[in-house]
């Protein structure tokens, strides 16, 4: 515990934490200050000022760069006000995700997912992790489709709105492989086909694109960054998980309006 | 909240619209402006005006200057082979006051940022190519900020101009002067040393 002298004789505690972290954003504050985003393993989403951090002499050096992995302490201001990073020790700094604009585009896109998934301060430790090995492997150079697509679901089962997968979210009856199966962003899963008369939200799932949901729920990150899926069913894997994602958040990511107009652009030259 | 005269309320609402002012301070401004006599209130407001009505961008580098040719851009005496790329007038202005670079400018108005959803077409990348047609230029130096979006930035140019075969090269990134090396970072001591050059 530090206690920060306020003046008139009035001090207030600041606690003093340690966490591994995350950087997953930040914005300039003032003059010379940064507001800096983490995702924390001890206390989930953090956001705190780094004072300084933007001088050329900053005691952080390239420390906040995005997605920086790093032991954070920072005081915790109580009540209203920021938290302040003390110090933020570098672990892996991944600077490969920062060089590739591409590369640093797909990584953007995941820690914009988890920023705008998970509130402040709310512990989620299979978070932290899912964000680590993700960015890790994208560092590696492993095809981001699978890894992005992969890091969705388990997100989404880790926030608690995995979509239903097994059976018909309507009426309930378990799904047989073979059936013609689509998914609906508003009732959150798949729709069989009794069910699919007449609506217009849905979306045609393949056994292919389907086989890939389930098993990036039970196999590990860098075991499905090896699969090789076929266009089209990467193609229904992106509308399926964008548009449930899109529902659920009520708004796009930044990240993808950015990929659709780099896409564009450079497929025009 | 305290009630204050609406045309008081309405100018601290305004002066709270400005970067790093907070309310306190714009009730201080506020407050301050009240007391000035009417006629020094009158020159900040009509300097303000007076601003935004002559400022213009440089229809070639996109410089600001109160004609349509920057100062920069209407001296004839500089290095037309090299061409500094840059993010904001406020880094050329900072390159100026080295008084070590000779050449002319290229102000991009922005950088790339996957995360704030700016993209290529936010930048003024399009017109840099059409400056470089005729030839003239034989180094285009990418001076973005180094950070994530000016090294996005960087990235980005250097593809785009790979194919018209100008040198590209990008300012150097690492230790800052007057720093202790045992104190550097990683990040920023690798950087130093992929930078390193003939003694
Ligand atoms: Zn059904
Ligand atoms: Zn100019």
């Amino acid at each position: 515990m530090v206690w920060l002298d306020i003046g008139q004789g009035t001090k207030i505690a600041m606690p003093l934490h340690t966490t591994e972290a995350i950087v997953i954003g930040g914005h300039d504050l003032g003059e010379v200050d940064r507001i800096v985003v983490f995702y924390t393993e001890k206390l989930g989403k953090v956001r705190a000022v780094a004072s300084g951090a933007r001088r050329v002499r900053s005691k952080f050096g390239a420390a906040l760069l995005l997605f920086t992995y790093g032991r954070l302490v920072f005081f915790e201001r109580v009540g209203k006000g920021l938290h302040r990073v003390n110090e933020f020790a570098i672990l892996r700094p991944f600077e490969k995700l920062r060089t590739d604009l591409e590369v640093l585009a797909h990584a953007s896109y995941l820690v914009e997912l988890l920023a705008a998934s998970t509130s402040d301060e709310e512990r989620n430790e299979e978070l932290f992790h899912l964000l680590l090995q993700a960015l890790g492997l994208l560092e590696k150079g492993h095809d981001s489709f699978p890894i992005a697509r992969a890091y969705e679901i388990r997100l989404l089962r880790s926030i608690g709105y995995l979509p239903e997968l097994q059976s018909c979210v309507i009426c309930r009856v378990p799904l047989e492989p073979a059936t013609p199966l689509a998914f609906s962003p508003g009732e959150g899963g798949l729709v069989c086909p009794d069910c699919q008369s007449g609506r217009k939200d849905i979306y045609l799932v393949s056994t292919t694109a389907l086989g890939f949901l389930r098993m990036a729920l039970k196999l590990s990150l860098d075991r499905m960054g090896r699969i090789n899926l076929p266009g089209t069913s990467r193609e229904e894997l992106v509308e399926v998980l964008q548009a449930y994602i899109r529902h659920l958040l009520h708004r796009d990511l930044r990240t993808l309006d950015f990929l659709r107009a780099y896409a564009t652009l450079w497929k025009a030259r | 909240m305290p009630h204050y005269a609406p045309s008081l309320s309405r100018l601290i609402e305004e002066l709270q619209r400005l970067p790093g002012i907070g309310p306190k301070t714009a009730q201080r401004l506020a407050f301050y402006l009240l007391k000035v006599p009417r006629e020094e209130a009158s020159v900040l407001a009509y300097t303000i005006l007076e601003m935004k009505d002559r400022i213009r961008v440089c229809s070639i580098c996109f410089n600001i200057g109160e004609e349509d040719k920057c100062k920069i851009c209407r001296d004839g005496t500089r290095d037309e082979t090299l061409l500094c790329v840059v993010e904001e007038p406020n880094d050329l202005l900072a390159i100026e006051r080295t008084r070590e670079y000779k050449g002319y400018y290229h102000v991009l108005q922005g950088s790339l940022s996957p995360l704030e959803g700016r993209g290529p077409e936010d930048i003024r990348a399009r017109e840099l190519i059409n400056r470089l047609k005729d030839g003239q230029v034989r180094e285009v130096i990418i001076a973005t900020n180094p950070n994530v979006e000016g090294e996005a930035t960087a990235f980005y140019l250097g593809k785009l101009l790979k194919p018209i075969g100008v040198r590209i090269t990008r300012i150097a990134m690492g230790l800052p002067m007057g720093g202790d090396l045992e104190y550097a970072d990683e990040v920023t001591l690798s950087r130093a040393l992929e930078g390193r050059r003939e003694f």
